[in-house]
């Protein structure tokens, strides 16, 4: 109970600029630690704000500003860093680093793993269809593509093979489409 | 009076000559570029596209003593020749040594195949001059062949003005839209043309494919019922078609003298049921009859596989 009524005197020193620097940083850093200090300190800078005019509502963000900014202007961070701090510094973080990658590597791996499984899964169970020659393909599971394609494959097989006989230029199954002569030539007459 | 009569019957000479050189019908440039065609000795580089894909190649035309020889040398790899003579189709793969060679009853030209009765391909297409255009650097007569009806696609010939080869070939839809195209991008007539050797390749490294001859149309094992005005039968044939198998297929090949059908009476299996499909500018009919398959497939427009496939009996 003391201390609270130590800790709304010190508040209402900080709010009238009453505080040293050095009671004011210690409150600083009290009330980063402890909201209940902070939400009453923010209490005491609207009620005073009322008190005084009728604008209450910046003020608390100018509080919370100034408190930011206190923290910011703390004497430890103007002290120097050494060599040694550095070295510390990257080496901790090289640690981290390491070690965040040695713990996501895996995350990410099994998640792809789940989400190729979780395609599989859904394509199984849904209708599926694609492109494949130009063509779509639609198919009740991806497991029935296969006898699709193969089928597709013969019967473009022998479409070209009366595509040959048909005229003077040869034609091949491509990816696309069948091609003319000329380019049939290039493969190997083995093919 | 009889020098003024001398010099009337010049003039009038000179007239008639001028006019009907003026008078030159694209049918005429049309028998000239057939002619040309196989009496010239000229090469260069031709462009094929079709399908939306290009293929560069070099194009040679040797004429020697009535032998004739079509040469196409690819301009990229892997090399290979590919030669057209005496209704022989031979293509030979520089890397391995081997060679393919068709042998075809009939002859045909790797740019055009231009029948020589251009009287009676009139009656079923419209030539059109329609202007000059320039081709590979050289002034062209621009040539529009038209179908009369809508059972075979339109062409467009770029004829040399003064050799009279053509120097771009294009096949377009009944919508105008372009199929396919050959296009000539310099040519040359060198006086001389070396004929490529046919004996280099080892025999064992040959694979032979053989064309039987004409049979009669009382042997066919079919009737067409339907046939689009024009069209005539070339032969008819019952040869292996299938790199697979042994078996002999029945093909019949038709033709207005430009556009060609084929018809094939082929055993059915699964890969193929009734079905129409488009391969670029060939058009196909497959139907199953009983337990045979029946392809038609030709360049030309889907109505006129089809109609001939409707008209297919078996006997």
């Amino acid at each position: 109970m003391q201390e609270q009524q130590n800790i709304g005197l010190k508040l209402s020193q900080f709010l009238d600029d009453e505080l040293d620097q050095q009671q004011a940083l210690s409150l600083l850093k009290e009330m980063r630690h402890n909201t209940d200090i902070e939400a009453k300190m923010l209490r005491y800078q609207v009620i005073g704000q009322v008190l005084r005019t009728e604008e209450s509502i910046h003020k608390p963000i100018y509080l919370v500003n100034k408190v930011h900014d206190a923290l910011e202007n703390e004497v430890f961070h103007f002290h120097p860093a050494t060599k040694t701090a550095h070295k510390k510094i990257k080496l901790a973080a090289i640690a981290a680093t390491l070690a965040a990658v040695a713990i996501l590597i895996p995350i990410i791996q099994k998640q792809n793993t789940v989400n190729q499984n979780d395609f599989i899964q859904v394509a199984q169970k849904q209708p599926e269809s694609f492109r494949y020659q130009g063509e779509t393909l639609k198919v009740a599971r991806v497991d029935q593509a296969l006898p699709v394609l193969q089928q597709r494959s013969l019967a473009r097989e022998r479409l070209n093979d009366y595509l040959y006989a048909h005229s003077n230029r040869i034609f091949v199954t491509t990816e696309a489409s069948f091609s003319p002569y000329v380019r049939t030539a290039s493969l190997h007459p083995g093919q | 009076m009889m020098l003024n009569h001398s010099v009337f019957f010049v003039l009038y000479w000179v007239v008639v000559s001028l006019a009907y050189a003026e008078e030159q019908t694209a049918a005429d440039y049309l028998g000239k570029m057939r002619q040309a065609m196989h009496t010239l000795n000229y090469q260069g580089t031709v462009v094929f596209m079709e399908n939306g894909v290009l293929d560069a190649v070099h194009y040679r035309h040797a004429v020697a003593n009535g032998r004739e020889q079509e040469q196409l040398i690819s301009l990229n790899s892997p090399a290979r020749e590919i030669i057209r003579e005496a209704g022989t189709v031979q293509c030979i793969f520089k890397e391995t040594g081997e060679a393919v060679v068709d042998h075809r009853p009939l002859n045909h030209s790797f740019l055009i195949d231009f029948p020589q009765d251009i009287a009676r391909l009139e009656q079923f297409y419209q030539f059109e001059i329609k202007g000059m255009e320039t081709v590979a650097m050289r002034r062209c007569h621009r040539i529009d062949i038209l179908p009369r009806d809508d059972y075979r696609y339109a062409w467009r010939i770029w004829v040399d003005k003064d050799v009279f080869l053509p120097l771009k070939i294009e096949l377009l839809d009944l919508a105008g839209k372009t199929l396919e195209q050959v296009v000539f991008t310099d040519l040359s007539l060198p006086a001389t043309i070396p004929f490529i050797s046919l004996n280099d390749t080892a025999e064992d490294k040959v694979r032979h494919i053989h064309r039987a001859t004409n049979k009669a149309q009382a042997t066919w094992p079919f009737i067409l019922e339907n046939i689009p005005p024009g069209f005539e039968t070339q032969f008819y044939s019952e040869n292996p078609i299938h790199k697979t198998s042994e078996y002999s297929v029945s093909h019949l090949l038709l033709s207005d003298g430009l556009s060609s059908v084929s018809v094939y009476l082929d055993k059915a299996d699964d890969s193929l049921g009734d079905s129409q499909q488009g391969l670029g500018s060939v058009n196909s009919v497959t139907r199953i009859l009983g337990d045979k398959l029946l392809v038609v497939l030709g360049k030309v427009p889907p109505k006129t596989v089809q109609f001939i496939a409707e008209g297919v009996v078996l006997k």
